[in-house]
């Protein structure tokens, strides 16, 4: 099936969102432009929601509406799916609607109402409502193959690498294997007919001789025991793996704390950064004290504060003194002149002198000044010293606003001290930890019981090895028993012949069966590694190549050959570009060998990649259909810098182009403010080319991009 | 020259109730190893006093109030008096003298505007020492737009 068209509303920040997606054979390829946190993981997310609701998720309950909405208040969520399935030659339309109501009743949790799913398909004569609805979603989108359909580039090589470790990884290959080639169905097939072989055998027993019913007897108990004694060897191989896995996970925890240090040394380490931070903290100590002093109100505060009013308050006074409504400093110059005795004049102000007696009659009168003016005038000279001080103390760098930035200063500097001497006391406790000698007392134990139990284990399978190769011995020459005395036996020839066709059917699906496993997987290896090669553009002829090859190994690991020969381990000795042009390379070949027409949609497929490999990826993976080929569609959801370099390639391979740009980047990277309200994501026509009023961003005009006509 | 501090010796100090409540333990601290930002009340009082007159703002002051001190704080600060004085006389004349009562009224009046830009600025905050710091520089700059506007 083909995706042709999906709505979103109100998904996290897709609200009336709505993508198309090319369906044409000769232009597979769907881009969808955006910027990081512009909405490509929210697309990714809502479309396994629409498709499979929350198992799509792997959590239930799961925020699907914005964060930003309010508490209490309930949204009703959306997502509107249109897509195309051919079957037998015919295509059909359907159209699937997945809604339901979100409530957040916290900032951590939302509740969730009225969850509906619609599937309808649409005929010529009209639509028909589809019954069961998850039921036809399940087998045309099985669960199964959510991560091959909707992948996430930024995990995409967790097929191949990351934290899994090898049996998890092998699992995961083989998982995907048999999921997409169907072997699970397939062996229930064989199950079934097994069952109905031995029920038919039964019949055709009883219907005839006592030799027949004696030989039936015998190859049923052989049977029920051989597949016993498989059991308890598959459960106990099962126990071995674990126990490997266990030794191995000791191992490296062992090597690890080997290699971390002295203890000593440590010890003298974390002394040195508890020091460090304890001084810093007295620092910090100190700090706050200075801040305190500072905001001690004084004058030279308050003028740094609101030296603007306070000045103009001040000329007030100024312009009072220069009208002389003030008596400005006249009474303290007049006493200055008495206590020296001498006149501004110069005459002599000696005691009993008649100039001394006029001007003490002048201060007596102007004392009787209203004690108001006698108060502006107090104030007028006392906030003029102020004043004049403050002014010294702004030369001198003492006023309040020089000395801030040199506390906010020293309080930077203290948070990094500290903060840098707690980064080396956790480091180097960390180290401490490790070393821990009861750890190490520990794990050795561990580790010599866990080897014990590996050897106690594989005598335990070699033993059941043995009893399964004789048990199938003894089953064999009861089979054949059964076979001499049935053909010599008379009887039912409905029996025999229901018994006949049985084991015919039966014989059908083992050779499909071991096909599928042997060849497919064969095929499945051989394509992989063309893709890979052709992606990484090694060629293994050349002398120097970095990779001779990969292949899938018979136990389902992806085997990765150095060009001398040397196999690599995929999680150190990779780089990322080739972790995901691995893993690319390896769901491209199982959807191709195992015939799946599906969209394989794939968020951020070139991160860490640039060069010749970026441009051989996308080359690879979006190929026109020829004759020959599976038809298929590939949606790439890009980031401008992804698309870099594969301008030219996008425009010959892509029949549609979207862009997605989230208000939230206004004013900082988008250069128009279109939002109302909350943040939200928008789609427009842009292809990878062009810009508009929606999603301009700062560097566009300047990055070659052309503004798009509407 | 008289003693200015005599005529406001029965002025008392008060702080908007509401805010004392949320503010006063946040912002003021009186031991050593303590980490708000102001010493005393009457220094908070006065920050918000040169906050609203920096941002040439005023408005009428609370009327559910609590007391923290007496004119006798001013009296041993005669320099708070002073520009008072000034900030009234700056935005009434001469004639805002009339009455100490006047003067500080007026002065409460722009603590009240410094009181809702503490409010704006140091609610919820972990670290009001630091974020004051920050804060208060900016109001320079809020004066300025205010000038070239």
């Amino acid at each position: 099936m083909k995706l042709s068209r999906v709505e979103f509303v109100n998904f996290k920040l897709l609200d009336g969102v709505v993508i198309d997606f090319s369906t044409e054979e000769l232009k597979p390829l769907t881009v969808i432009r955006a910027a990081n946190g512009s909405g490509k993981t929210s697309i990714l997310y809502g479309l396994a929601w629409g498709i499979y609701g929350d198992p799509g998720l792997r959590e239930d309950n799961l925020r699907l509406a914005s964060s930003f909405q309010k508490i209490g208040a309930p949204i009703t969520v959306q997502v509107v799916v249109d897509f195309e399935h051919t079957e037998d030659g015919i295509s059909t339309s359907y159209v699937l609607t997945r809604s339901l109501e979100e409530t957040p009743v916290s900032y951590e949790r939302v509740e969730h109402k009225f969850k509906k799913l619609r599937l309808v398909k649409r005929l010529s004569a009209g639509e028909e409502e589809v019954k069961n609805p998850q039921q036809k979603l399940n087998q045309l989108f099985p669960l199964r193959l959510k991560d091959t359909f909707l992948t996430d580039g930024d995990k995409v090589q967790s097929f191949i690498s990351g934290q899994e470790d090898r049996k998890e990884r092998q699992h995961r290959v083989k998982e995907a294997i048999r999921g997409l080639l169907g072997l699970d169905n397939l062996e229930e097939v064989k199950r079934d007919l097994e069952h109905l072989e031995r029920g038919f055998r039964k019949d055709l027993a009883e219907g005839g001789d006592k030799k027949l019913q004696e030989a039936q007897n015998h190859l049923t108990k052989a049977e029920i025991e051989l597949n016993g004694l498989k059991q308890s060897r598959d459960e106990e191989a099962q126990k071995r793996a674990k126990i490997e896995d266990s030794i191995g996970t000791t191992e490296h925890e062992l090597s690890e704390i080997t290699g971390v240090g002295d203890i000593d040394q440590l010890n003298k380490e974390a002394a040195s950064a508890g020091k460090a931070h304890s001084l810093a903290q007295k620092d910090m100590a100190s700090y706050f004290e200075n801040a305190r002093a500072m905001f001690k109100s004084s004058e030279g505060f308050s003028w740094s504060l609101a030296e603007e009013p306070l000045r103009e308050g001040q000329k007030v006074l100024a312009d009072l003194a220069d009208k002389g409504v003030i008596p400005g400093s006249s009474i303290g110059v007049l006493q200055d002149r008495l206590d020296i005795k001498t006149c501004i004049c110069g005459e002599s102000l000696e005691d009993g002198s008649s100039h001394r007696a006029q001007v003490e009659a002048l201060i007596e009168e102007q004392s009787l000044i209203s004690a108001e003016r006698e108060r502006l005038t107090a104030t007028f000279h006392r906030t003029r010293a102020g004043l004049n001080s403050y002014e010294s103390d702004c030369v001198d760098k003492r006023d309040f606003k020089s000395q801030r930035p040199l506390l906010l200063a020293q309080h930077a500097d203290i948070e990094e001290r500290l903060r840098d001497a707690s980064a080396r006391k956790r480091v180097v406790d960390e180290k401490i930890k490790l070393i821990d000698s009861e750890k190490v007392q520990r794990l050795t134990t561990r580790l010599a019981q866990a080897k014990r139990d590996h050897t106690e284990s594989s005598e335990k399978i070699g033993a059941l090895e043995r009893s399964v190769a004789l048990k199938d011995d003894e089953r064999i020459i009861s089979e054949k028993r059964f076979e001499e005395a049935r053909k010599a036996a008379k009887g039912d020839d409905r029996a025999r012949l229901r018994y006949e066709m049985t084991l015919d059917l039966k014989e059908v699906v083992t050779n499909t069966l071991n096909t599928l496993k042997t060849d497919h997987v064969r095929a499945i290896s051989g394509l992989m590694n063309d893709l890979f090669m052709q992606i990484v553009g090694g060629n293994p002829e050349l002398a120097g190549a970095v990779f001779r090859g990969v292949e899938i190994s018979s136990d389902f690991d992806i085997v990765i050959t150095s060009g001398d020969g040397a196999l690599l381990d995929a999680d150190f000795e990779l780089n990322g570009a080739s972790q995901r042009a691995l893993t690319l390379a390896f769901i491209w070949a199982l959807m191709e060998i195992a015939d799946i027409v599906a969209p394989r949609l794939i968020d951020t497929p070139l991160g860490m990649t640039s060069g010749g490999v970026k441009q051989r990826m996308v080359e690879a993976i979006s190929s026109p259909v020829t004759s020959g080929l599976l038809d298929y569609q590939v949606i790439l959801l890009l980031t401008p810098s992804e698309i870099r370099d594969i301008e030219s390639l996008l425009d010959e391979r892509a029949g549609k182009y979207q862009t997605l740009s989230c208000s939230k980047d206004y004013p900082a990277e988008l250069v128009h403010d279109w939002a109302e309200g909350g943040p939200r994501v928008r789609r427009c026509n842009c292809s990878h080319r062009e810009y508009c009023e929606v999603c301009e961003r700062t560097d566009d005009s300047s990055s070659g991009l052309d503004r798009r006509v509407s | 020259m008289s003693d200015a501090s005599a005529l406001y010796i029965s002025q008392d100090l008060y702080l908007p109730k509401a805010f004392d409540d949320e503010f006063s333990d946040l912002l003021v601290g009186r031991k050593v190893d303590d980490t708000q930002p102001f010493p005393r009340k009457v220094d908070l009082w006065w920050a918000t006093i040169c906050i609203g007159a920096s941002l040439g703002k005023y408005s009428a002051v609370a009327k559910d109030r609590v007391k923290f001190g007496t004119g006798q704080v001013l009296a041993s600060e005669q320099w708070r008096i002073a520009h008072m004085e000034l900030l009234a006389l700056a935005r009434e004349g001469e004639e805002a003298l009339r009455t100490p009562a006047k003067v500080v009224r007026i002065a409460d009046e722009y603590g009240t505007a410094g009181i809702a830009w503490i409010t704006e600025h140091l609610r919820g905050e972990s670290n009001p020492t630091l974020k004051l710091l920050v804060e208060i520089d900016k109001i320079g700059d809020h004066r300025l737009h205010v000038d070239l506007s």
